[in-house]
């Protein structure tokens, strides 16, 4: 299957927790082999666990090695993004701010 | 030695006693606030620790007993009403007045504190003793000790403790359905807390398995809680991750600033670097971090977790006026400091004299740099010396409601601009005057909560103290919701004084200062309430020496308010100096406001009238030549520094304006401080002695002597 250039949206459940861990992980795996461009849409997520956040991180880093692009587009719930920030995932940006996206304020890996 | 540390234990009791002061006023107002009980309950328990630890003894056991008292109304045992804060508060005086003892404290105190003693435990329901207090070897163990063990976390908020806190899951710790990030999320609850995952760890998607936990954490955490509170967070991961929990020693006065919290240092104490790395990685002229991120000694993660932890530190440490991070100093060694300072300005300036007397550029060029470097250097001590005014504040509530209480009224002091800075000289002479104002406000301004009621104020009076910076100056005004001046009455009473005749019509506010006059004070206003016997004419002349202005506004039935312009500081001023034939005068230059040239006809013209326009305005105006009889020849074209006084302009004739100067001041000696129209001296870079010249006294004089000219023309 060869990879196409429009990019992969992948619309994210909104519980995403260790019961839908392995099945997250087939649907990041299948959308890179579809397209060089992934974009995650989060604007219906409302609960994250650690389980999923580390295959975002995976996949950002598949993105990295691979040369493929992976972009995020909308904004969690509020409480999602309380909860990483607490647990230091987030950089120091106000999330609430105009422009402030999830992808801007992930810290790097 | 010891006498040094019994030193620092009186000044931090001090400090303590005005806190617990305050607290209580605080608590007076709002009876039910555990937080407040609390407070008080910690600052007792901290003064009695700290007090048995330096030999204290007495101190030892009357604050034991409060301490016991406090711990009641903690509980909910004890109803903390008025009575009891009243008996609180003379307990705190109690203790300050112990603190000066350094052994047994003398009989008739010693007595005090029994009488207060059983007041107290009469109030409290508990047994009387049947030894006298000071007597007592041991306090007797009783519940407080229990209490204070069980109820740690409340006990401990008094010190705030600083942890390092490692956490690595086991990979299979979702198994079991545990939310990691939630108990990260609730370790942060517990105070400050700066997080660090680890990411890093995480591989690809492909060789991701979904079901495992790659992340672990840094977590710098300042809290009031003990470790235990801590652990409670992990209690039910315990055998399911490595969990690492130290506890970092206190940044206190010591280890502030020093190299304690360096980045290599952090690592080591992790144990994430050697102490041969780091001295190899310290060898290059780069930053550490990235000396160590570049060599693969340490991977990026690895040195931002540290530097982390290293902010973390940085940021708890400066509490603002916690003490940490900051050095007590005696305050004459600060006043020796500041004095060294000036004898440095008047040397600097004699430097800079002789670099232009022989005109060698060089010498002028380091004169120049030495003026720069001393100008930083007076500024820098001058900020050393600066105090918020809040501190005063807190006797000032006092004052107020022991007053009101005296007094049959009802009153409560609201403080603004605590924070407003000034120097501490300033601060010490202020206590004085404020207190007069206050106590007058109290006994004449505000009425009886009667009166106020038939009136339809509110029963209670307010008492408004504020603070605020007005160029070089400090505002203070107090205000009252009372009765207001008395127009007609301060007038009556003048003039059976003989302070003006019946005739003469005074301005407002020149008819107001008339209750500054020495012993215009009413026979009721010397109460015994201050104890002191003196009025408002102390306010004034205290204000006057430090170089500051008084004002009144009332507004009858509404109130009245005083103002004080204070100058920041009594030390060095910027002034302006002049020449008068060959003796040289200083203007402080935050009263100048022009100068402006005249000729001599135009002076010769005027004749008596001394009065000249300046920017549309008639200023009366003091030929100094005169004034101070400096004999001489008027040159053509003279030279006026138009100054503001209090409240209306003055000009100044002199011969020339040298220049600004920085004016280290120097008071008079006893014979002269009382002469009129200066207010201090200092000295010049050749060694000579400039008069500083008091622009509220000459700008008075001006108008009241204009007045009089005018008076007799009209006649």
């Amino acid at each position: 299957m060869s990879s196409d250039s429009h990019p992969a949206i992948l619309h994210l459940l909104p519980t995403l927790s260790i019961d839908r861990a392995a099945e997250f992980k087939a649907q990041l795996v299948e959308a890179f082999s579809a397209s060089d461009d992934v974009i995650l849409d989060f604007s219906s997520v409302e609960e994250i666990d650690l389980a999923c956040l580390q295959l975002v991180y995976a996949a950002r880093s598949t993105a990295g090695s691979a040369g493929k692009r992976l972009a995020f587009s909308g904004m969690p719930s509020p409480h999602v993004m309380a909860r990483l920030s607490a647990a230091g995932f987030l950089r120091a940006v106000d999330p609430n701010e105009d422009g402030a996206s999830l992808e801007s304020a992930l810290i790097d890996m | 030695m010891i006498d040094k540390f019994k030193t620092s234990f009186r000044e931090e009791s001090r400090e303590l006693l005005a806190q617990l002061e305050e607290t209580l006023l605080e608590l007076e107002s709002d009876p039910g606030n555990p937080e407040l009980i609390n407070a008080a309950f910690r600052a007792i328990h901290t003064v009695k620790g700290s007090s048995s630890m330096f030999g204290y003894e007495a101190i030892g056991h009357f604050t034991h007993d409060i301490e016991t008292i406090l711990d009641r109304c903690r509980n909910g045992g004890l109803a903390v009403t008025k009575d009891f804060i009243g008996m609180a508060l003379a307990a705190r005086d109690h203790i300050l007045a112990l603190l000066e003892h350094d052994e047994e404290p003398p009989a008739d105190i010693a007595r005090e504190g029994g009488i207060l003693l059983s007041r107290l435990r009469e109030f409290a329901g508990m047994p009387e003793e049947t030894a006298p207090v000071a007597e007592r070897a041991h306090p007797p163990e009783g519940r407080s000790r229990e209490t204070a063990a069980g109820d740690s976390s409340a006990d401990s908020s008094a010190e705030m403790r600083t942890f390092r806190i490692q956490f690595k899951p086991d990979p299979d710790i979702f198994k079991n359905g545990t939310k990691v990030l939630n108990l990260i999320a609730e370790l942060a609850g517990l105070g400050l807390a700066d997080v660090f995952p680890h990411v890093e760890t995480i591989p690809p998607l492909e060789a991701a398995d979904p079901e495992r936990c790659y992340c672990r954490w840094d977590v710098m955490l300042t809290t009031g809680h003990d470790i235990n509170a801590i652990r409670d967070v992990f209690i039910f991961v315990e055998d399911q991750c490595e969990l690492k929990i130290e506890e970092l020693p206190p940044t206190g006065v010591a280890e502030a600033g020093a190299s304690a919290h360096r980045l290599g240092e952090i690592l080591l104490e992790r144990g994430e670097l050697s102490p041969a790395d780091l001295s190899e990685a310290l060898r290059s002229q780069k930053r550490l971090g990235e000396v160590l991120i570049e060599k693969h000694i340490l991977s990026k993660p690895q040195v931002a977790s540290a530097l982390v932890e290293q902010e973390h530190i940085k940021k708890t440490q400066v509490p603002g006026d916690q003490g940490l991070g900051s050095v007590r100093v005696a305050s004459d060694k600060l006043d020796a400091l500041v004095d060294l300072v000036g004898e440095l300005v008047t040397l600097q300036a004699r430097l800079t004299q002789t670099s232009l007397d022989i005109k060698d550029t060089s010498l002028g060029s380091i004169a120049e740099q030495f003026e720069r470097l001393i100008a930083q250097l007076r500024d820098n001590t001058m900020v050393m010396r600066m105090l918020p005014i809040g501190s005063t504040f807190n006797k000032f509530r006092r004052l107020v409601r022991d007053l009101s209480i005296e007094l049959g009224k009802e009153a409560e002091l609201v403080t603004e601009g605590a924070e407003t800075e000034l120097d501490k000289t300033v601060i010490e002479r202020l206590g004085d005057p404020l207190v007069h104002i206050i106590r007058n406000s109290i006994d004449h301004g505000i009425e009886a909560p009667e009166t106020r009621e038939r009136e339809g104020k509110p029963r209670r009076g307010s008492i408004k103290l504020a603070a605020s910076h007005s160029g070089a100056y400090v505002l203070i005004q107090v205000s009252d919701d009372g009765r207001g001046l008395d127009r007609d009455a301060i007038r009556n009473k003048g003039i059976e004084r003989g302070l003006l005749a019946p005739s003469q019509e005074l301005p407002e506010q020149e008819l107001y200062q008339l209750i500054f006059a020495p012993g215009f004070s009413t026979a009721k206003a010397v109460t015994t309430v201050s104890g002191r016997g003196v009025g408002m004419d102390v306010v004034k002349r205290e204000i006057d020496t430090l170089g500051g202005s008084v004002h009144l506004s009332t507004r009858p039935g509404k109130g009245m308010t005083v103002t004080l312009k204070i100058p920041l500081t009594l030390a060095i001023i910027e002034g302006l100096l002049v020449r008068i034939a060959k003796e040289f005068y200083v203007v402080p230059l935050s009263s100048v406001d022009g100068c402006i040239e005249v000729s001599r006809k135009e002076l010769v013209a005027n004749g008596e009238r001394r009065i000249i326009s300046y920017r549309e305005e008639l200023v009366p105006y003091v030929p100094l030549r005169e004034t101070f009889e400096s004999g001489g020849e008027e040159p053509e074209i003279e030279q006026m520094v138009i100054a503001s006084g209090q409240d209306s302009r003055v000009g100044f004739v002199v011969d020339q304006v040298v220049g600004d100067y920085q004016t280290v001041i120097k008071p008079l000696g006893r014979m002269y401080k009382d002469i009129d129209g200066i207010s201090g001296a200092t000295i010049l870079g050749d060694g000579t002695v400039a008069l500083i010249l008091d622009v509220n006294r000459l700008a008075a004089s001006a108008r009241r002597d204009g007045a009089a000219v005018r008076a007799a023309e009209g006649a």
